[in-house]
């Protein structure tokens, strides 16, 4: 009996949900978790209102629910990683993504392509958090190197100072006649330091310039998607795709490589692990790519 | 699907617009709806000197989806270009494959018009433009003539 009302309430969530009442359908799917509190359905479709309205704590704790009645949950595993990847929790996160794009393929879920989305987005934000990090400590690191830098040249100009007033006090008619070839030694150092600076602004510019985007090298590219891929699989005819993306025109286009216009069914894809390990690897030192 | 959509034309869009293939110009693509492409007449060819527009419109299932593609305002005099801008192509409808591009489909179109050595209108134009839908892709094309 609650069972069937809490579907009644699920019903009227969806209609509020694809009307976009995130708020009311959160009220309806609320009622139907507590007549029914076992269904992962209702965590899911509850945690998907909170992630539109941005709660994500919500969605992390609806998510985590959800897992727990079914470990395999692909939407559970999907929306705990995007809702991980707001609160910066990014290696949580990439890993739940993980997780929910393996199941997705496996249950041939038709929206891996999203999840791999926000895989991708996930590593970025990763990226881009450390590189802040990174970015902060260097400049730092560089304030302090040119203070001494700085400090040295100080000292140098002094002692040359100094000599001139030992000098001066000496000697002061011929103070003049030196002048010149002590503001000239004084002009050397400055001249030296400035150089010693300079030089080591463009070691940390070159340093900051190597870690930004550039292009990403084709072979990494999914030919239909254009994107950097994840999950490479490899044809008959040698040719390697992102493995959504062709399994996707395979149902929407035909069975054939879509290169080489060759038969080709999902059954002869083999995992180009070596491409993969080459992402990963390149990933790792590029950080940026990962959304490109 | 509708993001792999958007990201995979800003990203044909970026690439011709920094590195354009000869002959072959952007002029409008202010929507992921429909760009419009200009089309030089390569010089050496019988539409040396001309110039003609391509017009683009996507579906938000591109590239699992042909694209349409139409010439605009000046339509050249080909065997295979009917006078309402409609192109009997074959890439752009059964042979199509998500690998095609915005530019290789120019790429296809150029040397279509470059191998051309008759200018004339293909032999049913007459009948076939009364009778066309409004898109191309809803006619059934038979491609028989791989010579022209």
């Amino acid at each position: 009996m609650s069972v069937e009302r809490a579907e009644s309430h699920k019903v009227k969530g969806n209609t509020y949900f694809s009307k976009k009442d995130y708020d009311s359908a959160t009220r309806e799917y609320s009622e139907a978790i507590n007549l029914n509190p076992r269904n992962v359905v209702y965590y899911t479709n509850r945690a998907l209102c909170y992630l539109r309205l941005k709660k994500y704590d919500n969605v992390i704790s609806d998510c985590k629910t959800a897992i727990s009645i079914d470990a395999n949950s692909v939407k559970g595993h999907y929306m705990l990683g995007q809702a991980l990847t707001e609160k910066a929790e990014f290696d949580l996160a990439i890993s739940h993504l993980q997780t929910a794009y393996d199941l997705a393929i496996k249950d041939k879920v038709t929206f891996s392509g999203e999840i791999i989305q926000a895989l991708l987005s996930a590593k970025k934000r990763k990226w881009e958090l450390e590189e802040q990090r990174l970015r902060k400590n260097e400049s730092e690191f560089l304030k302090y190197i040119k203070g001494l830098i700085n400090t040295e040249r100080e000292k140098q100009l002094q002692k040359v100072n100094q000599s001139k007033n030992s000098f001066g006090s000496t000697i002061s008619k011929l103070v003049n006649l030196h002048s010149t070839e002590i503001q000239d030694k004084l002009d050397q150092i400055n001249k030296s330091y400035d150089e010693k600076l300079s030089q080591i602004e463009q070691v940390f510019a070159q340093s900051e310039e190597n870690r930004g985007p550039k292009e990403v090298p084709d072979y990494f590219l999914d030919k239909i998607s254009f994107n950097i891929m994840y999950d490479p699989v490899i044809t008959p005819s040698g040719i390697t795709y992102e493995r959504t993306h062709l399994k996707e025109h395979f149902k929407k286009i035909g069975h054939f490589d879509p290169l080489s216009r060759l038969e080709c069914r999902e059954a002869d894809l083999y995992p180009n692990l070596a491409l993969k390990e080459a992402i990963e690897d390149y990933l790792n030192k590029n950080g940026w790519a990962a959304d490109y | 699907m509708s993001a792999l959509f958007t990201k995979r034309l800003s990203k044909e869009l970026v690439d011709l617009k920094i590195n354009p293939p000869v002959g072959i110009e952007v002029t409008e693509a202010d929507t992921f709806k429909s760009w419009k492409l200009t089309l030089d007449g390569v010089d050496g060819t019988l539409y040396a000197g001309e110039r003609f527009t391509l017009e683009f419109r996507f579906s938000p299932n591109y590239p699992m989806e042909s694209p349409e593609v139409v010439f605009t305002g000046n339509i050249p005099i080909h065997p295979h270009i009917y006078s309402n801008g409609h192109i009997c192509l074959n890439v752009l409808y059964n042979q199509w494959s998500p690998v095609l591009s915005v530019r290789s489909v120019c790429l296809s179109i150029q040397s279509m018009l470059s191998s051309c050595t008759c200018k004339e209108p293909p032999p049913d134009n007459n009948h076939y433009v009364k009778t066309a839908k409004a898109s191309p892709k809803q006619t059934q094309w038979s491609f028989h003539d791989d010579s022209v």
